[in-house]
């Protein structure tokens, strides 16, 4: 059996690529021995024939790589610093044959030593440990012309077999890389870009960013049709209502209405569903009519009035049945939840009573809940939704959070109303917690009617003659 | 009731040694994440992965890694995130690409920043989604502040017609039909605007990917602005440009992802 596993810092810093080169090096410090041998095989390749041979071949790039060397070995914090006293008489007396193997040894050597020369000299000069790796290559790329071989054809076999010095390369420092690459590697350069998979990071204009806005801009008006009401069986409590969103799950495209009477009172519940994934704008230039899709959530954390929520205002305000002192309870799962919270907030500030708020599976936590409301918002720990908030609901007065674990594991099994959330709303129904306890204060109206009415109402989107679509 | 910490793991890999494994599970990455492999550099992009830890010392991918990339077999919905200079910006600060790609049960988020050559790789559960994406915005500039630019509202044709520099508000206040103080805003946006922040949020619902939303950001010397959009039923296409705090991007993505999710 295993358990989860949380992992942090280390290598998943944002830094980590640069970091992970330090905390490698100071692994290595053991070894510093090596170092002694990296900087001997390094003057070697300073003086190694087959450089200045390559120098002829390719003066630029000799240039460039002896300059790198040079301060790789000599600059401010060089190895030569600390290599002193270390001949290099052996390898630069080799015929070609010897120093090419010479030089290939002293690229292994290099690649094991980059790590502590890392720790020692990066920190103040990253700039070395780069060059020395680009060092390196220039050293093979000068010998490649000298054998006459094409060194963009063998340069795949080369790093095939030399798998660390690639890696080297690419922790190289910010900067170096692309003067490794582009200047040094000479041939390679495609080839290594390509491995790296570097993106391009094109510079952008402020008109080019709003025309990506554009191309998604919801546009339209509301239209709002009512079904004629028809008579149902009064809720009776937060699992029967959730259960009936739930039925529907994913298909509805409707708001219902709910006008419940008893002894209570009447009141009036509003049953939000969340977005329906076949209404989605499928193609962004194309309006679609229905406001149940992704440009409505596109607004619907900002301060704007959605179709959606502007639709159920605008049916809500004009049914006679519903006066300003009518009892409301607003109720929905996932996109529905955080309308129902917005339209609580709507509605309360049009002088209308807006009593509870229920929210399943919805981020709410950044939204503004009026203190005359209570809201008791449903949190499945499991599901990703309610948590993109990003912080945990307020902890106030007037909001209750209930979390739980629940679900099948999957984003959207642990995000369903039928499957998760009604059935732990019913759990809620028969609970006596104190939060729990208030929040069910006062909806005796609604959850103890004797009779009740529903009402569909089917919301769509209009849109101005110059831009219609369709 | 308990919550199950969230198993998170992370490996620094090169495009190429991402493609490998993910090739290697049989799953698609995000557009533009890595190179495409051939024969020739196949090898090569497997000794990257291999030498990124991406494999064990018998060559088999990291499980893992393996489960992470898995998101990428049937994805509930992509988020792709570029931050980017605006050209000409005196202080263009860093750039990013990000994808997150939510699965149905794992989160596979790919992070690189332009002075990196390797690609974060985090492999998470899908709750873990809001705390990778304030991580990443926690690395944003901030600005002194907020910024003190008003909340304004002005045509989307406005930011995208008015020019960096040299702008004829008049004429372009007469083409919207908007007040020249709020076009003097646009205009702001337009000379100050650093960097842009921009998110895509795809879906995958049964028809196949869908772009479903967008948030785009400015940054300005003092701080970021959002633009966002306010419908009024018209074709002027108002938004709503005002000044927001990085650590506000996980909310206003929420409703986005909201959707994606049902």
């Amino acid at each position: 059996m295993t358990v989860p596993l949380s992992v942090t810092g280390g290598v998943g810093g944002l830094t980590a690529s640069y970091a992970d080169i330090t905390t490698e090096a100071q692994q290595l410090t053991a070894l510093s021995g090596r170092l002694l041998e990296l900087a001997a095989s390094l003057q070697a390749m300073l003086a190694d024939p087959n450089v200045v041979a390559g120098a002829a071949l390719d003066p630029g790039g000799a240039a460039r790589f002896e300059g790198a060397l040079a301060y790789a070995l000599d600059g401010p914090n060089g190895l030569t610093l600390t290599a002193t006293g270390i001949g290099a008489h052996a390898l630069t007396t080799r015929g070609t044959v010897l120093a090419y193997q010479a030089k290939d040894a002293a690229l292994a050597s290099m690649a094991s030593s980059l790590q502590y020369a890392a720790g020692e000299v990066v920190g103040s000069h990253p700039l070395a440990v780069g060059a020395a790796g680009a060092a390196g290559i220039a050293a093979w790329l000068a010998d490649e012309k000298l054998q006459g071989r094409d060194a963009a054809a063998d340069a795949q076999q080369f790093l095939t077999s030399h798998p660390w010095l690639t890696r080297d390369i690419v922790n190289m420092a910010p900067g170096v890389i692309d003067a490794s690459i582009e200047n040094v590697s000479g041939p390679m350069a495609p080839l290594l870009r390509k491995l790296l998979g570097l993106p391009p990071f094109f510079p952008t204009t402020v008109p080019e960013a709003a025309g990506l806005a554009g191309l998604l801009y919801p546009d339209g008006s509301p239209h709002v049709v009512a079904d004629p009401a028809y008579a149902v069986t009064p809720p009776t409590g937060l699992g029967s209502l959730f259960a009936e969103l739930g039925a529907e799950e994913g298909n509805s495209q409707q708001v219902l209405v709910d006008k419940v009477a008893g002894p209570n009172g009447q009141g009036v519940v509003i049953e939000l569903p969340g977005t329906q994934f076949d209404h989605w704008n499928l193609v962004p230039l194309q309006q679609y009519t229905t406001p149940y899709d992704l440009s409505t959530n596109l607004r619907s954390m900002s301060a704007a009035e959605t179709t959606y929520l502007d639709g159920v205002v605008q049916s809500i305000e004009s049914d006679p049945d519903i006066t300003k002192s009518t009892p409301i309870m607003t109720l929905g799962h996932s996109q529905g939840g955080m309308i129902a919270t917005q339209l609580a907030a709507r509605l309360s500030a049009d002088g209308y009573d807006v009593t509870h708020v229920a929210t399943a599976g919805s981020p709410v936590a950044t939204m503004t809940v009026p203190d005359s409301v209570q809201e008791l918002s449903l949190q499945n720990t499991q599901d990703v939704v309610p948590q993109l908030s990003g912080v945990d609901n307020p902890d106030l007065p007037n909001r209750t959070t209930v979390s739980f674990a629940a679900g099948d594991g999957t984003v959207g099994g642990d995000h369903s109303v039928a499957d998760v959330y009604a059935p732990v709303a019913a759990q809620i129904d028969q609970d006596t917690e104190a939060s729990i306890a208030r929040w069910k204060q006062g909806t005796d109206v609604f959850f103890g009617g004797t009779s009740a009415t529903q009402t569909a109402l089917t919301i769509t989107r209009t849109f101005p003659a110059a831009s219609a679509g369709h | 009731m308990t919550t199950t910490a969230p198993a998170t793991r992370r490996w620094l890999l090169a495009g190429a040694a991402l493609v490998a494994a993910a090739e290697r599970v049989g799953v698609a990455l995000p557009a533009g994440v890595g190179p495409e492999l051939d024969d020739d550099t196949r090898p090569l992009a497997l000794a990257l992965l291999e030498q990124g830890g991406g494999c064990d010392a018998e060559a088999v991918l990291a499980p893992d890694l393996a489960a992470g990339l898995e998101a990428g077999a049937a994805p509930v919905a992509v988020v792709e995130l570029t931050v980017a200079p605006v050209s000409g910006a005196v202080s263009p600060g860093r750039s990013w690409r990000a994808w997150y790609v939510l699965g149905e049960r794992t989160l596979l988020a790919l992070l690189q920043r332009d002075d990196s050559p390797l690609l974060e790789v985090v492999a998470a559960v899908p709750t873990a989604l809001p705390g990778e994406l304030t991580r990443l915005v926690s690395a944003l500039p901030t600005g002194p502040g907020v910024g003190d630019l008003p909340p304004t509202v002005v045509p989307l044709a406005a930011l995208s017609q008015v020019p960096r520099e040299g702008a004829d508000l008049t004429a372009l206040a007469e083409a919207t039909g908007t007040p020249t103080g709020q076009l003097l805003v646009a205009a702001r946006v337009a000379e100050q605007a650093q960097q842009t922040l921009q998110v895509l949020v795809t879906g995958h619902p049964r028809a196949g990917a869908t772009p479903v939303g967008s948030l785009l950001w400015y940054r300005l010397p003092r701080g970021w602005v959002s633009v966002v959009a306010v419908p009024d039923g018209t074709d002027r296409r108002p938004v709503r440009i005002a000044p927001v705090a990085p650590g506000q991007l996980p909310a206003q993505l929420a409703p986005l992802l909201v959707g994606a999710i049902g």
